[in-house]
């Protein structure tokens, strides 16, 4: 085991929240160490990516795959890597770039909306008004393209920071069909750079439409690694330590934390003593880290008094369907941020008579894959993303179906908010290893039933807008796991609460129990809301940073 | 396990079978943009147990008198069963060696990328508005190849 000198924080994860945090702790003149499973990319990191589909979708380059095991909708359990596990120094690098604030109503789920039998929806501990000055920072930080107001927008003070990106004509085509569905598409903000900044690394985009799996060439999209850890690393104040594994925190006699070990990329033990400890890597790593933990102090874990470290798991409901034009498209080409429909979101379809509670966001006009070329587009076909019918499985009516449907498609994307279960949780694996041979982490979880009504409803009005676009036929992916896309995003299993006996965190993310141990990212969320998190992610963390700052003083 | 565990028997059925996945019969295929040349090139980077299971689904479909085509029509006939995972496998070879950069030494000449639509490596300098926007008859259309030449033919496709 290799000892470091002791620092004052030591942060596990330097993506959308950690490396926010980090460069908050350096700017205060606190010493930090970032410990990250992936690359470091530098301060210019579009220099290091291009568009390969081989590097950055067949092997994933930024994401981390382990074997994980999945039990899903009560299914036998399969040996997979399925997680979205994004990783590299100043991360996101993978993401979309949409950039949307919640609803005040998503942050009041129970008050609002009731809890659902079945399901643990509560409220969170913050309100919406409280977060709002931290999503003004955000917005700014990343700077955000502008969004297009709607009827259900979020109250905001200030107006965007850059001008919206440009239209598309699959965008046009889905708000015009919108429009005369009687609904309110929107151009969704975007945390991609449409005009220049002095002295920014960040260039305009180019408009390539490789923005999800891939890193951005130009910058255009924000990523910490160009927003704010230059800064940081300018300082002196901050060392960053890539590809390495954090495995678990260690405590003193007294059941203190004290220290981060992990493991390098050569497999080498290390130690790295500190102050303060922030787990900000993927949600359910993050509660993997806390499981293993153990100590006499914390025989199930830190933070897991009252076992409920890893519950709560949500991940959104993800509807995809695709139509099929006479037209060329080409939807590869633009960002993924083109339009969204805000109708279906919080209660509005259960006050307009569905039966199910909180809805989500549908967004549309990208490829079927969500962004890439054409390789991106045929690997997902009779994988997740069925075939019509009619086309065989493989030959020449497969390639000629694929050549021209690649063109000739757009897809409709359904975000939904799922209820959170108390019994869908992450685990420790009793059986299966990971590759640094640690216990795998098991994935249990089922949809709500009323997730199930959600996904069917989404699947048929994104079917009414294809077909009043003008598609000549919609092909739906099934959404109920295990079927349906990868998972993008993981909320929950570090819930934070108010009562001790049924949250990890406090509002802030200190781990209940200890004064010294954080968690930040989407670990925390109590419910999921219908839309990307990651803005969100950035503005919990710089409400974080100053009581991270505090502790570690 | 690497690419000279399989012998040249098996890879000369390997490239058949890329073949029957994607078949030239209606323009560039797997043939033609050397499909069979990536996956030498990735077999490296596989895992062993992948690579064995393949050679075994090789010989005992060989056994049994089965020819390219009639293997993946055995491989893809039921998707409970292990074989689906050996087709899988090879479908997704197959794509890939063909729509791949030609630094991963499939796609040769760009014959996938040509067929479709696509003018050197993906939007590496990205689109203008104008571009985005422009009524579908104004879009840029793939280039003047072989491929575009069969559009009378795929008309009947959704």
């Amino acid at each position: 085991m290799i000892i470091h000198d002791r620092v004052d924080v030591c942060v596990v994860g330097l993506g959308a929240a950690g490396g926010i945090i980090a460069a908050q702790v350096a700017a205060a003149d606190l010493r930090v160490v970032g410990i990250e499973a992936g690359a470091d990319y530098g301060e210019n990191a579009g220099e290091a990516f291009d568009t390969d589909e081989i590097t950055y979708v067949v092997d994933q380059a930024l994401q981390w795959r382990d074997p994980e095991v999945l039990v899903f909708n009560d299914r036998l359990p399969v040996v997979s890597n399925w997680l979205s596990r994004n990783i590299g120094v100043g991360g996101p690098h993978h993401w979309s770039g949409f950039a949307i604030r919640f609803h005040p109503s998503d942050f009041r789920v129970a008050s609002t909306s009731g809890v659902p039998d079945g399901s643990s929806v509560a409220d969170w501990p913050i309100s919406y008004d409280e977060l709002a000055p931290f999503y003004d920072a955000a917005e700014a930080m990343l700077s955000v393209a502008a969004g297009t107001p709607h009827p259900w927008q979020p109250p905001r003070q200030r107006g965007f920071p850059q001008p919206p990106l440009p239209d598309t004509r699959r965008s046009q085509m889905l708000t015009d069909a919108a429009q005369r569905l009687g609904w309110h598409p929107f151009r969704p903000p975007a945390a991609i750079m449409t005009e220049p900044v002095a002295s920014s690394r960040r260039s305009p985009c180019n408009l390539c439409g490789h923005c999800t799996l891939f890193g951005c060439t130009r910058n255009s999209k924000a990523s910490t690694a160009v927003t704010v850890l230059p800064a940081a690393r300018a300082i002196g104040r901050l060392e960053v330590r890539p590809l390495c594994l954090a495995v678990q925190v260690a405590v003193d006699k007294g059941g203190r934390p004290r220290a981060v070990h992990y493991l390098d990329h050569l497999g080498q033990a290390h130690e790295q003593p500190a102050t303060v400890i922030v787990l900000a890597n993927n949600a359910p790593y993050v509660a993997k880290i806390l499981l293993l933990s153990t100590s006499p102090k914390h025989p199930a874990g830190l933070g897991n008094q009252h076992d409920q470290v890893g519950r709560h798991l949500t991940f959104h409901t993800s509807t995809c369907v695709y139509g099929l034009f006479d037209e060329p498209l080409h939807p590869s080409r633009g960002p993924a941020p083109q339009v969204a429909v805000d109708d279906f979101s919080e209660d509005r379809p259960l006050r307009s008579g569905a039966d199910f509670h909180r809805g989500g966001q549908m967004v549309g006009g990208m490829p079927a894959s969500f962004a890439g070329g054409p390789l991106s587009f045929v690997l997902a076909l009779d994988e997740w993303l069925p075939l019509p019918d009619g086309v065989p499985p493989y030959g020449d009516g497969l390639l000629r179906f694929a050549e021209r449907a690649f063109s000739r498609h757009m897809a409709v994307f359904c975000l939904g908010e799922d209820l959170p279960r108390a019994e869908n949780r992450v685990t420790l694996d009793p059986v299966v290893r990971d590759r640094a041979g640690l216990p795998a982490l098991r994935v249990e979880y089922s949809n709500h039933p009323e997730d199930l009504r959600q996904i069917e409803y989404f699947a048929s009005k994104a079917q009414t807008r294809l077909e009043e676009a003008g598609a000549r036929s919609v092909v739906r992916a099934p959404a109920a796991l295990p079927g349906g896309m990868r998972a993008g995003h993981a909320h929950g299993t570090t819930r934070m609460g108010l009562d001790r006996e049924t949250s990890v965190t406090d509002d802030t993310g200190l781990v209940h129990g200890v004064d010294n141990l954080f968690v930040a990212g989407a670990g925390g969320f109590v419910t999921s809301a219908g839309v990307n998190p990651c803005l969100t992610v950035v503005a919990l963390g710089l409400r974080a940073a100053p009581h991270i700052i505090d502790s570690a003083r | 396990m690497t690419a000279a565990m399989l012998t040249p028997h098996e890879l000369d059925v390997l490239d058949q079978l890329l073949a029957c996945v994607l078949p030239s019969s209606s323009g560039p295929g797997a043939t033609e943009a050397r499909a069979i040349d990536y996956v030498v090139a990735r077999l490296p980077t596989e895992s062993p147990e992948m690579v064995a299971a393949l050679r075994d689904g090789i010989k005992r479909a060989e056994a049994a008198g089965l020819n390219a085509d009639a293997m993946l029509r055995a491989w893809s006939a039921d998707r409970s069963a292990p074989q689906w995972q050996l087709f899988r496998r090879v479908r997704a070879w197959a794509w890939e060696g063909f729509l791949c950069d030609p630094r991963h030494a499939g796609n040769r000449g760009q014959a996938g990328w040509t067929r479709f639509g696509i003018a050197g490596p993906p939007q590496p300098d990205g689109f203008t508005p104008e571009e985005l926007v422009a009524p579908t008859s104004a879009v840029t259309t793939p280039p003047e190849t072989p491929a575009s030449s069969r559009k009378a033919k795929t008309d009947d496709h959704p």
